[in-house]
């Protein structure tokens, strides 16, 4: 047996800006064990949860996650509405999909950006991430803010999406979507991006069911599962099928996520043209009370919110399972067996959000 | 790398994507959530806003009939706009500048023009 070293890879590096730490046993090059250490920015929002009144935790639960704000928000008020018993009128729903799907488009385009550049391939990385300040502007022009949106609420949503917002949406996908097709060639076909992830960090079908990966990770293993498949929201009035890829490698995982940017763009063209008109809010009366399970996909994956009310302003309890937490095993396991060199490309195929994991 | 090449070659002669910030400003959109206003005059210093807000970014003393507003604990979440029954709070669209000492604003009760001649008879 050849002599061992301990690398600390994290919680700075160069490549990935999110502070997890792994400490990898090599062997020469290639990995033996990698054992993560988590808890860098633990910021005890789930403490705080319980001390704000419900009404406010929407705006907490938001900033869980820069990236997919709005949806950490979708998902709390989903529970609470199950608790109160109420249900968001017809056109809230739509517009809960616009600006989900918004975000994800946004939080794909994020991700596929930093992918390149953790290979190396700069001109790619900023292709994506010019593109990803035509959605940014979107959720500015409808939201009024660029990451936080805070347009959720529970019983509706707080803003509405005029006719001409709507074209403008629509005017600037289409650019979103010509600037994809120029960028899908080299995701897909380009020598660069092959060599550095076809093959790299396999996760078998069952190896993904057994150690509970969800969202692009679980798909591109090729298992069709996604929550929007539930319908909650509008999606259950607007077909949708979910994205598989079947190698289950990270150029499969990278292959989902695109696909995925194209998905959401469809979504939001549907979601506009079928909007129906009316009400986006409905009033809500009490306090919460009961417990409560609920599920929302985000672009990392399925995210869970356990809720438990007593009938007061406070919550009793507000548990989050972010999806980043329950990929990490997955990680854990695809690293054994690959090189140093390819340590923050199968990192980041999982696409992490550790400050999310560790709220 | 072929089929990045033109859009390498396209950029070396385009124009940069990026603004020369601050010299050159993107006007913010009109709903733009940049900062909140406070107008005390139609103030009745309920409390309805401190109570809603989510970081505690106002604290209303109705015996001296004062509002303080921290605005760097503010969120900007427009949640005390939405509640205040007197329509005293508004949103403007342009952000405001960061600052190197953090400041809390004082709001009171304007005085009303007829106190001074009260105060003198
Ligand atoms: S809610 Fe409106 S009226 Fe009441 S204290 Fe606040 S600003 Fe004044
Ligand atoms: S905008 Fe939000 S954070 Fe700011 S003062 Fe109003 S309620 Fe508080």
């Amino acid at each position: 047996m050849s002599a061992r070293t301990v690398i600390p890879f994290g919680p700075q590096h160069p490549v990935l800006p999110e502070p997890v730490q792994l400490r990898l046993t090599l062997e020469e090059e290639r990995v033996v064990e990698a054992i993560p250490a988590i808890g860098y920015v633990h910021r005890g929002i789930e403490k705080a949860a319980e001390l704000n009144e419900w009404v406010q935790n929407v705006f907490l639960v938001e900033r869980i996650c820069g990236i997919c704000s709005f949806l950490h928000a979708l998902c709390y008020c989903q529970g609470i509405e199950t608790l109160l018993g109420v249900e968001p009128p017809p056109r809230a729903r739509y517009l809960r999909v616009v600006w989900g799907e918004l975000h994800r488009l946004h939080s794909h385009h994020l991700w596929l950006g930093l992918l390149a550049d953790s290979f190396g391939f700069e001109s790619l990385f900023m292709q994506f991430w010019r593109n990803r300040e035509m959605i940014m502007d979107l959720l500015e022009m409808t939201a009024g803010n660029r990451v936080i949106v805070s347009t959720c609420t529970v019983g509706g949503t707080r803003r509405d999406i005029a006719q001409e917002q709507a074209s403008e949406i629509l005017r600037t996908l289409d650019k979103v979507q010509n600037e994809l097709d120029k960028l899908l060639p080299v995701i897909s076909n380009d020598y660069t991006v092959r060599s550095r992830t076809v093959g790299k960090g396999v996760l078998p079908k069952d190896k993904a069911i057994r150690l509970g990966a969800v969202g692009p990770v679980l798909r591109a293993s090729g298992v069709a599962q996604d929550v929007r498949m539930i319908g909650y929201a509008a999606y259950g009035e607007l077909g949708f099928t979910p994205v598989v890829e079947q190698a289950g490698d990270a150029h499969a995982r990278l292959l989902v996520r695109m696909k995925e940017t194209y998905q959401a763009i469809d979504l939001i063209r549907q979601a506009l043209a079928h909007m129906p008109e009316g009400e986006i809010i409905t009033r809500v009366r009490g306090n919460p009370r009961g417990r409560t399970i609920s599920r929302v996909e985000q672009p990392r994956g399925e995210v869970v919110y356990y809720l438990a009310g007593n009938g007061t302003r406070n919550l009793e309890r507000l548990r989050v399972r972010t999806p980043t937490f329950a990929n990490v095993p997955a990680l854990v396991q695809m690293l054994p067996g690959c090189e140093l060199a390819d340590v923050p490309v199968l990192v980041l195929s999982i696409d992490p959000c550790i400050s999310c994991t560790e709220r | 790398m072929p089929n990045m090449l033109s859009n390498i070659l396209g950029n070396i002669f385009a124009r940069p994507a990026t603004r020369a910030y601050p010299a050159v400003r993107r006007p913010p959109f009109s709903g733009a959530r940049g900062h909140i206003v406070f107008d005390t005059k139609s103030c009745g210093f309920c409390g309805a806003c401190s109570r809603r807000c989510p970081s505690a970014a106002i604290v209303i003393n109705r015996t001296d009939k004062t509002l303080t507003f921290d605005p760097f604990r503010c969120i900007i979440c427009e949640a005390c706009v939405e509640v205040c029954p007197r329509k005293s709070i508004a949103v403007d669209s342009q952000y405001r500048a960061p600052a190197y000492v953090k400041t809390v604003e004082v709001h009171t009760l304007p005085a009303p023009p007829e106190e001074a001649p009260r105060a003198a008879g």
